[in-house]
């Protein structure tokens, strides 16, 4: 079984076996967790950049800090349960893309090909950045062989979300498990399935765009 | 000074490479290194010894811990990282110090600081142990003793010493043919005088040379009883906290 999914896997049946035994109201503190999980270890590697970045080049640390910005206001701004437009949580991924591919300059990138039309359609926040911190969480990157991250809609309104597969041995525990949070979320809010297919070369993540 | 950075972050890599030239200009920078894989083959065949690696938890490739499973690092490490979750599994391996990111200036002078003055207590040791492996440092014992009675002024040979012991404040000198001589000198400044290896100083009262020992009693759980010979008056013990060095001594 591959890793990435055998991961995940057990993070599904920790994530239900919480469900069963928690009120509702434990997606709210959920999510909450997970927000603030995010936070300190995204702000402070992003300082780490910024504090060589600056002195480097500064207009590429002013754009950065513009970034982070967005991103941090993306994080306080949104609650679990409001649905937002793809557009919105696109302008959001794209900050947070551009982090990430500051701190991993050659070695990571996120290409964006989503149809226009699609982009009014809704989806549950932070879905996007969830699933691209889960493709740095569990896969090496280097300049030789680096991590791509593809993101893309379908006529059929399907997002789909796809990585190039080069499983590290450990994931990095420094990153929180958000694909497990994204399928128990989507099931809880929407009903809507989150699928999931991999193989040798590709990983790929299929969630349902809410008209 | 040889520093190797270990760091996949290039931006993050090159600020410290900035505060180290900063803190002291002579500071050398080997190499920066972004995976585990690239520092093992690194190591195995290393352009010069690093005298210190800074190095990140988190890895291009995976956890910089992987490094100390495939080689054998000696080397004193400064990790680095944003979080510090992974602190206790990193000062199992060489740390001398952990820096959280960003960076700066004051916590990386602190940490190489605490580097130096480790290293001066290391080399230090290293020195001691060094000479004591070469000997050639003997200190130079007796090998006679002067000793006046009466008017007579005599030496006797440390050869010929059994033993020396105290009695209401006299020192005594024992030889083998049981001569009993008042000297100067106190057990406990006779103890320096003589070859450690020659004589044992049993306890307050005696300080013994080997040959003098005729028999070696187990007295009681805690202490051990002598035969002498010639046979002093008093009988001699060995107290509790004495026995391990003694036993050591006799094992020489």
């Amino acid at each position: 079984m591959d890793k990435q999914v055998l991961n995940s896997a057990i993070d599904m049946q920790f994530m239900t076996d919480q469900k069963d035994t928690l009120p509702g109201a434990h997606f709210q503190a959920q999510f909450a967790a997970l927000k603030n999980q995010i936070s300190p270890h995204f702000l402070f590697n992003s300082l780490s950049v910024l504090s060589s970045l600056v002195r480097k080049d500064p207009d590429l640390s002013e754009q950065f800090i513009d970034h982070m910005a967005r991103v941090y206001r993306y994080l306080l701004e949104q609650k679990d349960d409001q649905l937002v437009s793809l557009s919105t949580e696109l302008e959001f991924a794209r900050s947070y893309a551009f982090i990430q591919e500051v701190r991993f300059a050659r070695k990571f990138r996120v290409e964006f090909r989503c149809e226009e039309s699609m982009t009014k359609r809704c989806l549950l926040p932070f879905t996007l950045q969830l699933l691209i911190e889960n493709a740095i969480r569990h896969n090496r990157m280097s300049a030789a062989e680096p991590l791509t991250v593809v993101i893309q809609t379908r006529a059929d309104g399907q997002l789909l979300v796809s990585n190039n597969v080069q499983i590290r041995s450990v994931p990095d525990r420094s990153i929180p498990q958000g694909l497990a949070s994204i399928r128990q979320r989507y099931e809880h809010y929407t009903g809507e399935e989150v699928l999931v297919t991999e193989s040798d070369e590709e990983f790929l993540v299929s969630v349902s765009l809410i008209a | 000074m040889n520093v190797l950075i270990i760091e996949d972050e290039d931006l993050t890599a090159e600020r410290l490479e900035h505060l180290l030239h900063r803190y002291d200009p002579a500071i050398r920078v080997l190499d920066k290194i972004p995976s585990v894989k690239e520092a093992v083959r690194w190591f195995q065949n290393p352009s010069a010894t690093p005298d210190l690696v800074f190095m990140d938890i988190h890895l291009e490739d995976d956890l910089c811990f992987r490094i100390f499973e495939q080689i054998n690092l000696q080397v004193p490490i400064i990790f680095t990282t944003a979080f510090d979750e992974y602190m206790i599994q990193a000062f199992k391996v060489n740390s001398i110090d952990y820096l959280l990111k960003p960076v700066n200036a004051d916590g990386l002078a602190a940490a190489i600081e605490k580097y130096k003055s480790m290293k001066r207590q290391f080399s230090k040791t290293d020195l001691d142990t060094l000479l004591q492996a070469i000997g050639q440092q003997k200190p130079e014992y007796k090998t006679r003793f002067m000793i006046t009675v009466g008017t007579r002024i005599r030496t006797i040979e440390v050869a010929e010493i059994a033993y020396f012991f105290s009695e209401e404040k006299v020192t005594f000198l024992v030889t083998n043919d049981n001569q009993r001589l008042p000297i100067d000198y106190s057990l406990d400044k006779l103890a320096t005088m003589v070859n450690p290896d020659e004589f044992f100083r049993a306890n307050r009262q005696f300080l013994l040379s080997l040959p003098s020992i005729k028999n070696i009693h187990t007295y009681s759980q805690s202490k051990l009883k002598l035969d002498l010979t010639p046979a002093p008056k008093q009988e001699v013990f060995i107290g509790k906290e004495k026995i391990t060095p003694f036993k050591d001594w006799l094992d020489k």
